[in-house]
C-alpha cells in the first residue's frame, strides 16, 4: 500500500431537507487501501459512498480523487464505480449485455466488449453464464455478475454498498475473501460499506466507524477493536463489558480504579494523562474473561448460561454488577454456580467519562 | 389432511366462490356471443321481418364481395392503429415526464389532470372536441393567431379527427399501464447507468423504455379493442362520410332491420381484435411466467 492519496474528503457536509446525513467530515483514503465506512443505519455512511461515487452533491466541502476536484463532476466523469446494495443489474439484459454496458457507453466496439466480459466473467469465476438473465442467477452469483460490471470499467476506486447483505451467513464468509483477494490482485483501492462489525473487521485495512455523520474514530480494525476511542465504538465493533469506578491513581502505565462492586481495579489507559477522582468505564472484552483467580479476581454467580457452538456466553453477576463472559465449550457450569472471574489488567483499557457518548 | 389435499379443497371453496361470476357471464356474455354467432349464418329478407334460419354463408360472402365494406374495413384497422401509434407516442414520454422529471409534489396533480377528463362520458368529450376542432373553434384560432396556417384547416368530420379522440383515449390507457410500471422501477437501475457512463437518454432507451413494454403492450391491447370498436368517435368526429366497421354494423340495423347482417359484422370485428390480440396476450402470458 503506497502512501498517496486517493480519495479526500474536505469538510463534506450533506443536508437533506429534514436531517445533516454527512457532517463537516475530513478523510484521506489511500491508493491500494481497502477502506470501511462502519456505523448503524442512518450513520451517513451510505450518502457518504454516494457522495464519492456522484450520486449525490454535497451541501458542503470538497471531494478530491486522484487530487482532482471532482465534487460537481457526473458520476460518468469519475474515476470510480459503485457496486449497490441490491446489485441493480439490468433485468431485460443478459450477463454478458449487463457487463458490458459501461464498455458500450465508452464506445467500444462490439468483439473487444465481449473478449473483455469473457475475461471478466472468468475472472469472477462465473464462466458458464453469459447468456443468462439475472433472474436465472442465485444471490452470489449475481453479486460477482455485479462485481464483474464494476471492476470491467477498471475503476480506482471502487465503491461497494452492503454487497454482501442479501446473502446468506456461509456465503459472506466465503465472499468476504474472495472480494479481499479481488482487492489484493487488482489494487483497487476499496471503500466498502457496512453494519456488520465482523465483516469490517476481516476484510479492512482501516475501518472508519461513523454514527450521525461523523467519524467517530479512523483505525486499522485491531485497534479499533482494542483500543475503541469512546463507548460507541467499544460498543458497535463487539460485545462489552463496562464497568464504572473512579480513578485513584496512576502507577506503571496503568490506571487503579475503585469500583462499588468488585473492588480495585488495574486498567490500561491508552487515551493519556487522567486526573485522580475522575469518573471513568472500563472496558473489558467478554472473550478476554476466564473462571479462575488471578489479579482482578472477582467472585460471582452463574445467572445465565447460551449455548453457542465454539463457547459458551455466560452471564456473572458480581455484587449487582453482571459481567458477560465468552468461554470455553468445555468449561461447563451451571445457572447458580459461584465462580471466580479474571482478567489481566492489559485487556481492559479506561474509557474516559467525557468521552463517552450519551446514545445507548 | 396432507397440503396437497388442503389445497385442493381450498381451490374448490374458491371454484364455489367464483360460480355465481361464471353464471352471470353463462347468460350475459357466452350465450348472447353464440346466439350473435349462429345469427350470422342466417339470412333475413329486405324488410328484416323474416329471418330464415336455414344455414347459410350469403351475409359473409356479400361482406368480402362488397368493395366497399372491405375499404371500411381496412380504414377501420388504419384508424385503429393510428390511434393506439398515437397513444403510445404521447404516452410514454409523458408518464416518463411524470415519474422522473416533475417535482413530487406536482405528480399527483399533474396525474389527476391527465385521467380526470375521462370521468366524463365518452359522448361528451366527443362534443367537446368538435367545438374544439371545429373551423370556428380554438384549434383553428389559435393556430391563425400565431400564424402557423393562413386558413382554417378542416380536422372535425375526417378520420384526423377521429384519431385525434381515440389516440387521446388510449393515451390514457397506455399511460396509467406505463406509469405504474415506470414508477416501480428501481432508481438504483438508473444510477447505475450513469455510474457506468451512461446519460439521460441511456437510461431511457436501455432501462425505462424496455423495462416498460409489458405497459405498453397491455395498454396498447386495451386501446385497441376499444378502437376497432368503437362507434361514437367515428361518428361523431370523423363525421360518418367515410365508414367504419362499426358504422357499417348499425346501419344495417338501422335501415335494413338486418341482424343476421349485422351479426356478421360483429363476428368479423370479433374475429379482427382475436387476430390482433391473441400475439399480445401470449406475450404477456409469457412475461408472467418469467421469461
Amino acid at each position: 500500500m503506497s502512501e498517496n492519496v486517493m480519495v479526500r474528503l474536505e469538510g463534506v457536509t450533506k443536508i437533506f431537507t429534514d436531517c445533516t446525513a454527512v457532517d463537516n467530515q475530513d478523510l484521506d483514503i489511500y491508493e491500494g487501501e481497502f477502506l470501511t465506512l462502519l456505523g448503524p443505519s442512518g450513520c451517513g455512511k451510505t450518502t457518504t459512498l454516494r457522495m464519492i461515487a456522484g450520486l449525490e452533491i454535497p451541501t458542503n466541502g470538497r471531494i478530491l480523487i486522484h487530487g482532482e476536484d471532482v465534487t460537481f463532476n457526473l458520476p460518468s466523469e469519475r474515476d470510480t464505480s459503485i457496486m449497490f446494495q441490491n446489485y441493480a443489474l439490468f433485468p431485460h439484459k443478459t450477463v454478458g449485455e449487463n457487463i458490458a454496458f459501461g464498455l458500450k457507453m465508452r464506445g467500444i466496439d462490439k468483439k473487444e466488449q465481449e473478449i473483455k466480459v469473457r475475461e471478466m466473467l472468468d475472472f469472477v469465476q462465473l464462466p458458464a453464464v453469459y447468456d443468462r438473465k439475472p433472474h436465472q442467477l442465485s444471490g452470489g452469483q449475481c453479486q460477482r455478475v455485479a462485481l464483474a460490471r464494476s471492476l470491467v470499467m477498471q475503476p480506482s476506486v471502487l465503491l461497494l454498498d452492503e454487497p454482501l447483505g442479501a446473502l446468506d451467513a456461509g456465503l459472506r464468509k466465503a465472499m468476504q475473501l474472495e472480494l479481499k483477494n479481488i482487492q489484493r490482485k487488482t489494487g483497487i483501492t476499496f471503500i466498502y460499506v457496512t453494519h456488520d462489525q465482523e465483516e469490517a473487521l476481516t476484510m479492512s485495512d482501516r475501518i472508519a466507524v461513523m454514527q450521525n455523520g461523523v467519524i467517530e474514530q479512523l483505525a486499522p480494525p485491531s485497534v479499533i477493536y482494542e483500543q475503541p476511542k469512546n463507548e460507541f465504538v467499544a460498543k458497535f465493533v463487539g460485545r462489552c463489558n463496562l464497568i464504572p469506578g473512579k480513578v485513584i491513581e496512576q502507577e506503571n502505565g496503568l490506571v487503579l480504579v475503585s469500583n462499588d462492586a468488585l473492588g480495585r481495579l488495574r486498567a490500561k489507559n491508552p487515551a493519556g494523562e487522567i486526573r485522580a477522582g475522575e469518573e471513568v468505564k472500563i472496558l473489558v472484552r467478554p472473550e478476554k474473561v476466564w473462571f479462575s483467580n488471578q489479579n482482578n479476581t472477582a467472585n460471582g454467580t452463574v445467572i445465565s448460561k447460551a449455548y453457542v457452538g465454539s463457547r459458551v456466553d455466560y452471564q456473572i453477576e458480581c455484587n449487582g454488577l453482571v459481567l458477560l463472559v465468552e468461554a470455553d465449550a468445555l468449561v461447563d457450569l451451571y445457572i447458580g454456580d459461584e465462580v471466580d472471574v479474571c482478567w489481566e489488567a492489559k485487556d481492559s483499557i479506561i474509557m474516559p467519562k467525557n468521552f463517552c457518548n450519551t446514545t445507548e | 389432511m396432507s397440503q396437497v389435499q388442503k389445497l385442493v379443497r381450498s381451490e374448490r371453496r374458491l371454484m364455489i366462490g367464483a360460480l355465481p361470476m361464471a353464471i352471470y357471464f353463462l347468460i350475459f356474455f357466452l350465450f348472447p356471443l353464440i346466439y350473435i354467432i349462429i345469427n350470422s349464418f342466417w339470412s333475413a329478407d329486405s324488410t328484416g321481418m323474416v329471418i330464415d334460419r336455414a344455414f347459410t354463408l350469403k351475409n359473409y360472402q356479400s361482406f368480402f364481395t362488397n368493395q366497399f365494406n372491405i375499404v371500411a374495413y381496412l380504414r377501420t384497422i388504419g384508424v385503429s392503429f393510428s390511434s393506439v401509434l398515437m397513444g403510445i407516442v404521447l404516452a410514454v414520454p409523458l408518464s416518463y415526464a411524470i415519474v422522473f422529471v416533475i417535482p413530487k409534489k406536482w405528480k399527483q396533480l399533474v396525474l389527476l389532470a391527465i385521467v380526470t377528463p375521462f370521468w366524463t362520458s365518452f359522448i361528451i368529450r366527443a362534443f367537446s372536441w368538435q367545438l374544439f376542432l371545429s373551423e370556428g373553434g380554438p384549434l383553428n384560432s389559435f393556430l391563425m393567431k400565431w400564424g402557423l396556417i393562413n386558413q382554417p384547416i378542416s380536422i372535425l368530420y375526417t378520420h384526423k379527427a377521429t384519431i385525434i379522440g381515440l389516440g387521446l383515449f388510449s393515451m390514457m390507457i397506455v399511460l396509467v399501464n406505463t406509469y405504474s410500471i415506470m414508477v416501480g422501477i428501481d432508481r438504483s437501475l438508473l444510477e447505475a447507468v450513469s455510474d457506468l457512463g451512461g446519460g439521460k437518454w441511456d437510461q431511457f432507451v436501455e432501462v425505462i423504455l424496455p423495462l416498460s413494454v409489458p405497459g405498453i403492450v397491455l395498454g396498447s391491447m386495451l386501446s385497441l379493442i376499444i378502437c376497432i370498436g368503437d362507434y361514437i368517435a367515428p361518428t361523431l368526429l370523423g363525421g360518418g362520410v367515410k365508414t367504419v366497421l362499426s358504422q357499417l354494423m348499425i346501419q344495417s340495423l338501422k335501415s335494413g332491420f338486418n341482424i343476421p347482417m349485422a351479426s356478421t359484422y360483429s363476428v368479423i370485428m370479433l374475429l379482427t381484435i382475436l387476430i390482433f390480440v391473441l400475439p399480445f396476450v401470449k406475450y404477456i402470458k409469457r412475461g408472467r411466467t418469467g421469461e
